[in-house]
């Protein structure tokens, strides 16, 4: 789609590097946002020299704009939580808004709700948090965020094959001390969860499982329909092409770990029909069994079905609040 | 002479505002601002420390009342009557000094009138008193009338000031924008903290189709309570090529910041009760997820029960946008609240008394005869330059609220 010669001409006499940004931004008004975090971003990093910031700031807006290169890879980070600051780096997927938004209700539904966190008498058990596929341990860390505003302690332990991933989770944890509370100790560890060294790696029981696993199918990743190009371009593959097998690893660890949720993200509704099919073996949903499991999925403020959320049968009273997220039943 | 104070002049200020000395310093020689001398005041103005009629109407009322109470509870304890009588204990003393002093004060003038030639030594003493007593008295009108006239609920609040374009097209936006940095001038002359919380260009950049923004102050709420509604400009716009003066308007809302600062949103969020808010996130349709790479973090909240909906998408945080909208949502609210319950109050009087907050065409700025004039009290500035730069706006303010206070104490009387 072209850009109208008109918009063309206000972008030019605005600013010499609103035009660079039009071509991946479209219109006007996010080219503005875009260049004001730019601006903002590279004035402050040059200090004084206002020439180096002239310069940076237009070898951004080109990437920006002409390589649509994504944004937080060029400021570095991405704003996650509440004021968390997740640093971002090629080789590492960054984090979504969507991940934002259901990590965000689950983790404050855990401490407005989880008997763990409301009941008075201190139950002598911790709770913890088993995070798979962390990538830049951005759900790890809001966990840790939202879970340290009670008094509980808590443990957070996130996984990733990725040695890129892995390092960048650790800077962010380092990044973000300040946010995380004294209650809550976060651990990040590199391991294949197809791996028979993750058994070995986790050895103790968990609380809940977390997870946003590649999802993109191969062939939804080939089609621009589907995969926006920047993301093909510049984000890991690793990070993003996978399928049923992952849910399938994740929902074996869960009950190998006797967790009692499992909160995942996924593409769309089809994905989940289809990991309920793959899975009926591990979690029974359909028999009315002791220890089979409920399931639903929850959609996200798009209104596409973003979630796979399930919780054990035989621990309705401490997850039973997890059914008020769910949009849709099996 | 003008020449040679220019210069000077010149010499004192320093490079950077050069520019601006001519427009600072000579309207105000036109202005009609009353100037008070530094020399010890011949005479006080009479308003400064008589009483209106009504307010002392109103204050031998409570008086009788409180003779009243008191002649009751004399007799018998009744706990409520106590409390009362406590409420108007300061009220009536006050009035009482107020009412001594006022016949002390007429004494002292019929000894100054006095014309015979014994008497001048004592005319001077008397006159001396009298600025002492005029004085006192005009401490104790201050006073009462705190006393009689409430506090605006939302009084020691900071606010938030929202600036959209009216009729005018592309002019209209571009004098919202200079509006609000008018206000962001002001604040910047008080030294007071404040934030853009939204700014929205106008297609061609030139001006505001909206902004909002953020005044941390407490008590700016009742500062700039009165400059909400319809301000008009007539001028020569920038976009005209024949020279002919335009009136376009731009419509401001001042609401007071409920949350002060406070961007936790999950905080904000707890004081709605489920289901009573709505939040959507405004993004392109598709798949979503890891397929797509946004850095559109926009929020819009819709509260279900009156249909108000206010958008956020400033910030790259989806949560500092969330808290901002809550922020602002809190305070439409509350002024929605408030205002309904103003209209209620007025209903119940006998008489309909023109509307304190909020009018049509509050102010008029007319730039070819450098004149402000606001439309309530009547009052004219010939100081626009000054006005819009915000160093001249807090005499306006001060006349605005002269002439608020005074239509309270007229409402006072339907009370």
């Amino acid at each position: 789609m072209r850009i109208p010669p008109a918009i063309k001409l206000i972008a030019r006499k605005e600013s010499p590097f609103l035009p660079l940004l039009l071509p991946t931004l479209r219109d006007l008004d996010s080219a503005r946002r875009e260049l004001r975090w730019i601006t903002e971003h590279f004035t402050e990093k040059a200090g004084s020299s206002r020439k180096d910031a002239g310069l940076m700031i237009r070898r951004a807006c080109y990437l920006r704009g002409v390589k649509s290169y994504p944004l937080q890879y060029i400021l570095g980070s991405q704003p996650f939580g509440e004021s968390l600051d997740i640093k971002c780096r090629r080789g590492v997927l960054i984090p979504r808004w969507e991940t934002d938004e259901w990590g965000m209700k689950v983790a404050s539904g855990i401490r407005r709700y989880h008997p763990l966190f409301t009941e008075s008498k201190q139950l002598s058990s911790d709770f913890t948090v088993l995070d798979l596929c962390t990538g830049s341990g951005c759900l790890a860390l809001l966990f840790a965020e939202q879970l340290g505003h009670s008094n509980k302690k808590c443990h957070i332990t996130g996984i990733d094959v990725s040695d890129k991933a892995y390092a960048l989770a650790n800077e962010n944890l380092y990044a973000n001390k300040h946010v995380i509370k004294d209650n809550v100790s976060v651990s990040f560890a590199q391991c294949d969860i197809f791996s028979t060294e993750m058994n070995r790696l986790v050895d103790s029981d968990v609380d809940i499982v977390i997870s946003n696993p590649p999802y993109v199918s191969e062939d939804n990743y080939n089609s621009a329909a589907h995969t926006e190009s920047s993301v093909r371009k510049y984000e890991p593959r690793l990070a993003l092409i996978g399928g049923v097998e992952f849910y399938k690893r994740i929902f074996e660890i869960a009950t190998l770990r006797h967790a009692k949720a499992v909160v995942c993200e996924l593409a769309d509704e089809q994905q989940f029909n289809d990991i309920l099919a793959a899975t009926d073996g591990i979690l029974n949903h359909q028999q009315q069994h002791k220890s089979s499991w409920n399931v639903g999925a929850m959609h996200d403020g798009a209104g596409v079905v973003r979630t796979i959320i399930a919780w054990r049968r035989d621990a309705d009273k401490e997850w039973g609040w997890l059914r008020n997220l769910v949009n849709i039943l099996p | 002479m003008q020449a040679i104070r220019r210069s000077m002049a010149r010499l004192l200020v320093p490079a950077r505002s050069r520019n601006h000395y001519v427009v600072r310093h000579v309207p105000s020689r036109f202005s009609f601002m009353r100037m008070y001398s530094t020399e010890p005041a011949e005479s006080i103005p009479d308003d400064e420390y008589i009483l209106s009629p009504e307010l002392r109407a109103k204050a031998e009322s409570l008086k009788a009342e409180y003779d009243q109470l008191t002649a009751s509870l004399a007799e018998a304890y009744d706990n409520a009557k106590m409390r009362q009588h406590a409420k108007l204990e300061a009220l009536v003393n006050y009035a009482t000094a107020y009412e001594r002093s006022s016949a002390e004060l007429a004494d002292l003038e019929e000894l100054a009138s006095a014309t015979d030639k014994d008497s001048l030594q004592l005319r001077d003493e008397a006159l001396g008193e009298m600025q002492e007593i005029k004085v006192s008295m005009a401490g104790l009108k201050e006073k009462i009338q705190r006393l009689l006239i409430p506090p605006h609920p939302f009084a020691d609040y900071p606010c938030i000031m929202e600036f959209r374009p009216g009729v005018g097209g592309s002019e209209a936006a571009i004098f919202t924008k200079n509006l609000m940095e008018m206000y962001q001038n002001y604040c910047q002359n008080m030294r007071w903290k404040f934030s853009v919380l939204e700014y929205h260009p106008s297609g061609d950049g030139s001006g505001i189709t909206e902004g909002i923004l953020a005044i941390e102050e407490p008590g700016a709420y009742d500062r700039l309570r009165f400059e909400g509604g319809v301000h008009r400009v007539q001028r020569i716009p920038e976009t005209e090529s024949k020279g002919r003066v335009h009136t376009s308007t731009a419509a401001i809302v001042v609401l007071p910041q409920l949350d002060q600062g406070d961007e936790n949103s999950n905080e904000a969020e707890r004081s709605f009760a489920p289901g009573e808010v709505r939040v959507d996130v405004m993004r392109a349709r598709g798949a979503g997820g890891q397929h797509v790479n946004t850095t559109d973090s926009a929020v819009r909240l819709t509260h279900i029960p009156t249909g108000i909906v206010v958008a956020m998408q400033d910030q790259r945080s989806q949560h500092k946008n969330k808290a901002r909208a809550y922020m602002i949502l809190r305070a439409r609210l509350a002024e929605k609240e408030h205002n309904e319950k103003v209209i209620k109050d007025r209903q119940a009087r006998t008489s309909q008394v023109t509307t304190t907050d909020r009018s049509d065409k509050l102010r008029t700025y007319n730039y070819p005869q450098n004149r402000v004039t606001d439309h309530r009290c009547g009052f004219t500035m010939h100081d626009l330059p000054g006005c819009m730069d915000g160093s001249a706006l807090d005499t306006l303010l001060d006349k605005v609220q002269e002439w608020a206070t005074n239509e309270e104490v007229k409402n006072l009387q339907f009370q």
